[in-house]
């Protein structure tokens, strides 16, 4: 009896875990994070019909007291006027949509690699299903940064404490930075590479 | 704000409290007492068992310890951006590090939990995932609002 309670408990926990956020399958993780980079260059940022526009606006008020509030430090001599651009993208488990709220640093070389937001919205783009935060913590990478030691920035490495996929906006944040994302997803510590929009397993 | 550069001293140190956690301690110690109890029912008195089970922990300890610092230190010569210096900024809602490579904002609320160790405050962000600040490089006040912010988190 016991072990079959214990084996349930574990199960839960394994559950509980996997529900934290919203997550797809690789592939579908892989396509939304290079339509992330494609669409987020365009004027309109997916937003492209009433419908559309509507869910932006809806995303925007959800996420209302939510973002991380990054801010200017000028006692460090840096300017961190980060705001967040909104992203409008199918939905690739249904008809309704989901807005990204990407942050973007003070300048077009900064890349926000973790930090950002997702919101299902519904097909007629008036109710916010669901808020994904996809990230505990903001990490800004600083392209024009000095080498340290004879080293030069080939990659990137980093833990992601939700999910147990990485997220799209890895994806988004590899092509951006244009160098190798390795990440770790916490929760089953399983090893991910990300690299020219595709994503891999490795083990340690 | 605060300012510091590991050492490569400091980052061993540092990098053994991670893994030295109470309930590592608690979990190692059950062990041991498996082990001495297994010497005893095969035959050894009390006290032959509790000096092979201490004598063969203490070695094996001593091993691990001296094989972990040595990769540690290799680890800390190969990867020159553990060197860099690192500006903390720390405040009541935040943690921002920042260093020439990038910026780092973590808030309060999403500390996992926290410890305090001789040297450092060891900040853990999952289970798996943790920073470590040398309390040689903060204020009393900003060891203050550490403490404080760690006080009512779940201990490691």
């Amino acid at each position: 009896m016991r072990v079959p309670l214990t084996l349930s408990i574990f199960l839960c926990a394994g559950s509980a875990l996997a529900s934290e956020i919203r997550e797809f399958d690789i592939k579908t993780i892989e396509r939304l994070g290079n339509e992330l980079t494609r669409v987020s260059q365009t004027r309109d940022k997916g937003a492209t019909t009433p419908v559309r526009k509507r869910a932006k606006q809806t995303a925007i008020a959800a996420l209302q007291g939510k973002l991380f509030n990054l801010r200017y430090e000028a006692s460090q001599g840096k300017f961190f006027n980060i705001h967040y651009e909104y992203v409008v993208l199918d939905d690739p488990a249904g008809s309704g949509f989901l807005v990204y709220a990407l942050g973007e640093g003070a300048r077009p070389s900064d890349t926000v690699v973790h930090g950002h937001f997702r919101v299902t919205v519904s097909a007629d783009g008036s109710k916010a299903e669901r808020v994904d935060t996809l990230a505990h913590s903001v990490f800004v990478d600083t392209k024009e940064s000095p080498s340290a030691g004879n080293w030069n920035k080939v990659g990137f490495a980093m833990n992601q404490p939700l999910g147990t996929r990485p997220v799209e906006t890895l994806v988004y944040a590899s092509n951006h930075m244009k160098i190798p994302i390795a990440v770790v997803t916490s929760p089953n510590r399983q090893g991910w590479w990300i690299e020219n929009g595709k994503i891999r397993k490795y083990d340690r | 704000m605060a300012q510091f550069q590991l050492s490569e001293d400091e980052y061993v140190r540092g990098s053994l409290a991670f893994v030295l956690k109470p309930r590592t301690g608690i979990l190692l110690a059950i062990a041991l007492i498996f082990f001495v109890l297994s010497e005893f029912f095969n035959g050894r008195s009390l006290i032959e068992s509790i000096g092979v089970t201490l004598g063969s922990a203490v070695l094996l300890a001593v091993l691990v310890y001296l094989f972990a610092r040595r990769r540690l230190r290799k680890i800390f010569r190969e990867q020159a951006s553990l060197t860099e210096l690192i500006n903390v900024t720390i405040d009541d809602q935040r943690l921002n590090y920042s260093w020439a490579r990038g910026t780092y904002l973590l808030p309060w609320a999403n500390v996992r939990s926290g410890r305090e160790t001789r040297n450092f405050f060891i900040l853990w962000e999952s289970s798996a995932f943790g920073r470590m600040l040398p309390k040689r490089a903060l204020s009393e006040e900003e060891t203050a609002i550490v403490r404080k912010n760690i006080a009512s988190k779940r201990r490691v």
